[in-house]
Parts: C-alpha cells; sequence; structure tokens
C-alpha cells in the first residue's frame, strides 16, 4: 500500500512538473525559431514596402463597395488624457487618437511637405509678414455647426490663450471672408505655416462654449470622418463612421476602436489572437518574432518625419565639466561605434545619424563629417584637451536603456573614460531636461527637419529642455535665427545645412546617434491606413478599410 | 467593545493623519515635475509657469498641503494633472474593478485554501497532504507574471479558449466577462490560496494534537463535529489575521496581473501615477488603500472577539 502510494505520489509529481515544463518549453521554442530567424526581419520590412505598393493596387483594384464596413482595432501604447481640447494636449501621441475625429487646416505627405486638409490652400508674404488660408466649404462639425473663417481663428485664439509654441509668432487675425482667414505675425517665421497648419486641430467652438472645457476634454466634436462615441479612460476609444463626412464616399470602416494596452508584450499576444488589427510596437525582440511568424505586415516609419532621435549630451555649459571642452565632446563621438551600436542593440529597427534627422530629410546635410569610430583618435584628443589619462563621469540613464548604457560605458573604457551609469526613473531624468545634469545623459529630440522649430526647442537660450546643461553658441543661434527667418524653402534649407555643420561638426554640441524606426504592425488585410506613412503621429482613418 | 471600536476608530484617524503627512513629504521629495511631464519637450517657459498656476503648485508646500486636506475632508481629491481628470471619479471608475476581480480572488483562495488545509491536517503524512503541500508550496514559489504569460500563451494563443486582456462587466457582457475573468481571478488567487492553506494546515495540526480533541473524541463525538465545530474554530485565529491581510490587499490591487491583463484597476492607476509623478492621485491612492487596511485590521480584531469568546477587549 505504501508502495502504491509512493509510486502514485511520483508520478503526480513528474506530471505536474512535465506539465509546467513542457508549457516553459513550448515559449522557449517560439524565441528561439524567432531570433535564429533574423534575416527574415528585413525581407519582411523589404517586403512591406512591396506590401504597401500591393496593398495601393489592391486598393485602386477593388471597388468601392468592396470597402465598405468592418471595425478596426488598433492599440497605441500611451497615455492619453486629454480626446476633445487640443490646444492643451501636450505632445504629439494623442494625435493618433483623435486624427479619426479632429483634423486640421493640413498635414503631411510622404514627402513630409503640408497637403490641404480643411484648409484647400495657402498664401504666405514674408515681406508682409502674413499667412492667409482659404477654407474648405461645406466642411461641418459633428454637432451640425459650419466650419469657417470664424471657427478657425476660435480655435487658433485658444492655442494663442495657452502659450503653445506653435502660434507664438502670431500677432492678430482677420477673417476676410467667411472662407479666408488671414494670420498677421509678429515677425517672419518660417516654420509658422507648418506649426499653425499640422498642430492646429479644429473643434466645435459651440460644442465648447455650451459644454465646457472639461466636458470638451473627453467629447471630441470635430470635423474628421469618425465621429465619437465612447472612451474608457487608459482601456480604450471608440469612433463610429460619419455619415456626414465632406469627402464623398468615405471613410469606408463603420467604427474604429483605439485600445492603450501599455504592455507590449500583451498587445503583440492579443493581435496573434486576432483581438487586434494592428499596433505600434519599439521593441525589437518582440517585432521580430511578429516577423518571423509571416502573418503580419510591418510598416518601417523611416522618413523621420516626427520622429525622435536618440543621442549623448554631456553637460558643456558647466565650465568645470570635461565636455565644456570642444575636444572632449568630440572625443566623445569618436569613442562610440554608432553603427555597431545600432545593428547590434537596435537589430536594425533604427536608421544611425551623424547629425539632426535621417539621411535624406529636409535638413540632412550630406557634408556634416561626424564622427566615424576612431578610439585612437578619441584618445589624441582627450589627451590635447588636457585628460591624457581620460576622466571619471556620470551616464543617467533608465533601466529600459540598460543595454545600450552598457554598452556606450565599455566604448568609452576603451579611451579612458570611466563612465559610471546611474541608473534612474524617467521623472529624474525629465528633472534633468528642465535645468542641468552633470555628466552625460541620452539626448531625445524630434528629429524633424525644420531646424529653428524643432532644434530651437533645445538650443535657443529661453529654451526649457536640455536648454539649461548645453553650451549656446553665438554663432548656431544667428543661424538659427536666420532660418527662422528664411522666405522661402530654398533658403531654409542652405541655412539648415550651415546648422548642421555648426552643431554637430564644429562645435560637437551633442552626439547625434540613431532615430529609432518605429514599426506598426498589422494584420495584411487591413489597408490605406497611412500609419507611419507620413508624420509618425498621424494617419489616414477616412482611407482605412479592411478587407474580407 | 464598543468603547474598544471607538478608541481603534480614533487611533486609525491618527493613523491616517500620518499617512497624509508621509505620503505627502514623500511624494513632494521624490524628483521629477508633473508639468514637465505633462508639457513634454516642446514647454516653453511661460507655459510651465501657466500649468504650474494653474494646479497651485507654486504656492508654499504647508498651503498645498493643508489645501489638500481639508479639500478630502470635503470629499474632494482634487484634479489629475496627467489624466485631467476628477480625481475622485477616476478612482470611482478603477477601484470597483480592482475589488470585484481581487474580491472573487479572494473567495476562491478562502475557500478553496481553508478546505484544503483542513484536509491536508486531517489526513496528515498521507498522499492527499503532500499533494496539497506540495501544490501550495508550488503556489508561493512560482512567479505570477510567468503563470500569466504561460496561461496567454497555452489558453489564449494555443487552444484559443480564452481572451488575451480586456475586462467587461459582467452586467454589460455575461460570456466576455466571465472569460475574461478567469485567467486573472486564477492567478490572483494562487498566492493567497496557498498561503491560507499552509496557514490553516499548521494551525488545524497544532489544534488537533489539544487534549481537548481527544477527549471529544473519546466521548463518542463525529470526526466531522470535532474537526469543523472544535478544531477549526480554535484554529482560526491566525488564519483571520492573515486574511485581513489580504483583504487589505484587495483595494491596492495586483500592478502585475493588471498590467499583463490589461485591467483598468488601481494597481495600473498607480503606477502610472507614480511613473508620471501625478502626486495628487498617489496621495488620494495612498490614503484610500490605508484607510481600507487600517479598517480591516480594525475588523479582525473585532472577528477575534466573536470566533474565540475567551478574548475581550476592555
Amino acid at each position: 500500500m505504501f508502495k502504491y502510494k509512493k509510486v502514485l505520489f511520483s508520478t503526480f509529481l513528474l506530471s505536474f512538473l512535465g506539465f509546467f515544463i513542457i508549457l516553459a518549453g513550448c515559449s522557449s521554442n517560439s524565441s528561439t525559431e524567432n531570433t535564429t530567424d533574423s534575416d527574415n526581419s528585413t525581407e519582411n520590412i523589404s517586403d512591406d514596402s512591396s506590401n504597401n505598393s500591393s496593398n495601393s493596387s489592391n486598393s485602386s483594384e477593388s471597388t468601392s463597395s468592396d470597402k465598405y464596413g468592418g471595425t478596426l482595432n488598433i492599440n497605441i501604447a500611451s497615455g492619453m488624457t486629454n480626446l476633445g481640447f487640443p490646444a492643451e494636449q501636450t505632445s504629439s501621441v494623442p494625435r493618433l487618437f483623435v486624427d479619426p475625429v479632429l483634423q486640421s487646416l493640413a498635414r503631411y505627405d510622404k514627402e513630409g511637405k503640408l497637403s490641404p486638409l480643411l484648409a484647400t490652400s495657402w498664401e504666405t508674404d514674408a515681406e508682409a509678414m502674413t499667412i492667409t488660408y482659404e477654407l474648405r466649404e461645406g466642411v461641418q462639425f459633428h454637432d451640425g455647426t459650419d466650419f469657417n473663417a470664424e471657427t478657425a481663428k476660435w480655435n487658433i485664439e485658444k492655442y494663442i490663450e495657452v502659450q503653445r509654441p506653435e502660434t507664438a509668432s502670431i500677432d492678430s487675425m482677420e477673417v476676410l471672408d467667411d472662407h479666408t482667414l488671414k494670420l498677421n505675425l509678429k515677425e517672419w517665421n518660417s516654420s509658422a505655416l507648418d506649426s499653425i497648419s499640422f498642430f492646429v486641430q479644429m473643434i466645435s467652438p459651440t460644442a465648447y462654449e455650451e459644454n465646457g472645457k472639461e466636458w470638451a476634454i473627453g467629447n471630441p466634436v470635430g470635423t474628421g470622418p469618425f465621429v465619437f462615441d465612447n472612451w474608457e479612460r487608459s482601456v480604450s476609444i471608440s469612433y463610429v463612421r460619419n455619415e456626414d463626412y465632406w469627402e464623398e464616399g468615405k471613410p469606408y470602416l463603420d467604427k474604429i476602436v483605439m485600445s492603450q494596452m501599455m504592455d507590449e508584450m500583451t498587445a503583440v499576444s492579443s493581435l496573434r489572437a486576432g483581438e487586434i488589427d494592428g499596433m505600434d510596437i519599439d521593441d525589437s525582440n518582440l517585432i521580430k518574432e511578429l516577423d518571423a511568424s509571416g502573418n503580419f505586415n510591418l510598416v518601417l516609419h523611416d522618413n523621420g518625419i516626427g520622429s525622435v532621435g536618440q543621442g549623448l549630451i554631456g553637460n558643456s555649459s558647466d565650465p568645470d565639466s570635461p565636455f565644456s571642452n570642444v575636444k572632449v565632446r568630440k572625443a566623445l563621438g569618436y569613442a562610440i561605434d554608432v553603427e555597431a551600436l545600432n545593428k547590434t542593440i537596435n537589430q536594425g529597427y533604427a536608421v544611425a545619424t551623424n547629425q539632426w534627422g535621417v539621411p535624406g530629410s529636409f535638413a540632412y546635410n550630406p557634408d556634416v563629417k561626424g564622427y566615424p569610430y576612431n578610439p585612437e583618435k578619441a584618445k589624441e584628443l582627450l589627451k590635447e584637451a588636457g585628460y591624457p589619462n581620460g576622466f571619471s563621469t556620470k551616464f543617467y540613464s533608465e533601466p529600459k536603456h540598460a543595454n545600450t548604457s552598457a554598452a556606450i560605458q565599455n566604448y568609452l573604457a576603451q579611451v579612458g573614460i570611466d563612465v559610471e551609469v546611474v541608473t534612474t526613473d524617467s521623472a529624474k531624468i525629465q528633472e534633468f531636461y528642465g535645468s542641468t545634469w552633470d555628466g552625460l545623459i541620452y539626448w531625445w529630440h524630434t528629429a524633424q527637419g525644420d531646424l529653428p522649430l524643432y532644434m530651437g526647442r533645445h538650443l535657443n537660450r529661453d529654451a526649457v529642455f536640455y536648454a539649461g546643461g548645453m553650451i549656446h553658441p553665438e554663432k548656431v543661434l544667428n543661424l538659427l535665427n536666420e532660418a527662422k527667418l528664411a522666405k522661402d524653402r530654398d533658403e531654409k534649407q542652405r541655412i539648415s545645412y550651415e546648422i548642421q555643420k555648426s552643431v554637430f561638426d564644429e562645435y560637437a554640441i551633442g552626439l547625434p546617434m540613431f532615430i529609432p524606426s518605429a514599426v506598426f504592425a498589422k494584420n495584411p488585410n487591413v489597408h490605406d491606413d497611412g500609419f507611419h506613412k507620413t508624420n509618425l503621429s498621424s494617419w489616414t482613418p477616412e482611407n482605412a478599410w479592411i478587407e474580407e | 467593545m464598543t468603547s474598544f471600536i471607538i478608541q481603534r476608530l480614533l487611533q486609525t484617524i491618527v493613523v491616517l493623519f500620518l499617512v497624509t503627512i508621509m505620503v505627502f513629504t514623500v511624494m513632494h521629495m521624490v524628483p521629477g515635475n508633473p508639468i514637465l511631464v505633462l508639457l513634454g519637450p516642446s514647454a516653453t517657459k511661460e507655459q510651465i509657469a501657466l500649468y504650474t498656476a494653474q494646479f497651485g503648485l507654486d504656492k508654499p508646500v504647508l498651503v498645498q498641503y493643508f489645501s489638500w486636506v481639508s479639500n478630502v475632508l470635503q470629499g474632494d481629491f482634487g484634479e489629475s494633472i496627467i489624466f485631467r481628470q476628477d480625481i475622485g471619479e477616476l478612482i470611482a471608475t478603477r477601484l470597483p474593478i480592482t475589488v470585484f476581480v481581487g474580491g472573487l480572488a479572494y473567495i476562491i483562495s478562502v475557500v478553496t485554501g481553508m478546505t484544503a488545509g483542513v484536509i491536508a491536517a486531517v489526513k496528515r503524512g498521507g498522499f492527499i497532504d503532500s499533494l496539497i503541500t506540495i501544490t501550495a508550496n508550488l503556489g508561493m514559489a512560482t512567479p505570477i507574471f510567468w503563470l500569466g504569460i504561460l496561461g496567454i500563451y497555452l489558453f489564449s494563443l494555443q487552444l484559443g479558449w480564452l481572451p488575451v486582456q480586456g475586462f467587461t462587466w459582467l452586467t454589460v457582457d455575461l460570456s466576455k466577462g466571465i472569460k475574461q475573468l478567469i485567467m486573472p481571478v486564477l492567478l490572483l488567487s494562487t498566492v493567497p490560496l496557498a498561503m491560507i492553506t499552509r496557514q490553516t494546515r499548521s494551525a488545524m495540526l497544532e489544534v488537533i494534537q489539544q487534549d481537548y480533541i481527544r477527549t471529544g473524541r473519546s466521548k463518542g463525538l463525529k470526526e466531522k463535529v470535532i474537526i469543523i465545530k472544535h478544531a477549526l474554530r480554535n484554529a482560526l485565529i491566525p488564519v483571520i489575521t492573515l486574511l485581513g491581510i489580504q483583504l487589505g490587499n484587495l483595494v491596492g490591487g495586483s500592478v502585475l496581473v493588471e498590467q499583463v491583463f490589461n485591467i483598468p484597476g488601481m494597481g495600473t492607476l498607480l503606477v502610472q501615477s507614480m511613473l508620471q509623478k501625478d502626486f495628487l492621485i498617489v496621495q488620494s491612492c495612498v490614503l484610500i488603500i490605508a484607510t481600507v487596511v487600517a479598517l480591516c485590521n480594525l475588523a479582525v480584531d473585532i472577528a477575534y472577539g466573536f470566533i474565540d469568546p475567551r478574548i475581550r477587549y476592555k
């Protein structure tokens, strides 16, 4: 009897352990498959461009009636706290959530140029310092009120009231007629047209005045192809088709549900289980897994429009810091093999760069030399700077960047810079951004080509982010101002090239490393959604359709 | 008993007052500026000044503290800096979800745990005892997030029986709601179940060996009566203490389980608020959790008296 019990007990124990081992085995199997299949990823991603072209051809082949109907479920792993009062939306990410319902005067096309949306055309006059918009006729807000020059003016005023930098250059506005709005600028600003046209999203003044700001935040009333349906905070936002949308025959979908799963692993499982149709994804290992499965289209955002660049920056404003010496800053560049880091850490899901923006973008200057990996040169420069034996410094980093930080620490150790990686939380890092820091931190920047606007947010003396810890050379400030005053695109590009040369080759204010290429993973039956095709924070919900 | 309850309630008020000071001080000492988090990298100095004043963060710290406490006493938790929503409303939507999911897990762990503990004690040294003890040890030792990921892999991705994530009230969609609840509830109940099982078993073992149990047996009482009426009641005191602690945990929610299964409860709210330094939410959540824990402790103390009439408070 005792023996029988013992055998029974052992059998139970073994089967119990076996169950867990099989489960664990199942999961590790999949990751092994995925990692060994690394080549596939590049293939699939480059396939995606062909997929996209085939999607386009699909869309042209499909008749309009084929496109109608269905619910598109997508996940954006980001917080969303203000749906309907865009003047107080404080980053560009929420735009993805509100694109179905709110629209701006213009949005970017694939080349990064503005294309008409609620404005049909615009005219800029640098001499007179004016921008005049011709607005689209026959457009109504979802509450049935008209969109016209008065409502556009009211919306821009809301942005001015909360001192949004995008509208800071506006001095006054004139309604010339029902559909013509003229903006008078305080001084000419070459970034004003882009900022105002893309960032100011229109809501119904009537709905806002009747219900107040708090109501508006939770109830977006715009002119978009979809009407707000429901917002379960931190869970999901849903929209239903706008039957009276101004673009004839659109939209195609019946409904859009945008969920907010913050855990990427959960979201990927949800995508695999068919609960969602697409998702934004950052984790390169998860991207590889999806890629290896061959069941999804991965859309890589590689045009740099709206992307966030990752670099390194030392506290050059402190005269006692080694980084106040330009030779040390240049040595930093030569000491780190950015290309190798990009391949190993980012696994190809990022574009390495030696300046602000990705190669081929508007302000990208091919003549910038940058700092190709050369540890011997780095040592020489350190010697010339008075640090023949290197020096010790701190490097503040968030836990999620542990691998990159450790690699950088290793590179710098090889030229004699002893780096102590201080892992801290994002709130502490944010505090550094707003003040100054000691040693090195990552330099996150909107790597878009409009340098006076985006680079100025860091390099201008009165800027907030990073400005306290970096030097502000007079030459760079003058160039940024010149670019701001540029009267046409060519002139702005020429000055932008000079800025890149000066900031990176001459002063080495920061070390640009790479522009992470965000990936949108989706089911192959989802078409023309526009995710990652233009600006990173915008898509085309009116064109999206699901193949049966 | 009444004077004991009043005395404990007064102590609870003092504890909560100290909690307000502690959480307020800690949150204001932690580095980071919520306005910078809110405004992002395009913020200008003017904007920062505008929003700082709007949320009253430009006032002296003491003024901020007393203003917060006086508002809380009037039932107003203030407006979240990051979520831009009334904190009372925010908690009112999150707390019921956490309590519901946690409550189900609690019931499962208490009922199953106590039953398993009693059975293991009664069958001490036998196969069933070993089975229960080993399972309980495994339950305590296995990381919950790992079990969660395996559960999703097996039941959602491979078998397709259960959804990967989400929460739906049963009144909205019964079938979907139940399916979404199964994995998180089972996972949430794993550790408490194991702890209760072990605690009940060891408490029962101690009681079963007492003289009065032997006396009961020699009197010819039925084994069922001895175990349930005489042994279990006396073994309950340490178990009740554990149940009280577990009950307090209900309100805080499980960050891991809520995160893995995308359940919009108090745990995820606390984490998001902490990361974004939305200290008004953190302060309010901690205060609510502290209140519930203090009341649970009080309830446990009162329960002692009912379970064991020899315990009387003066």
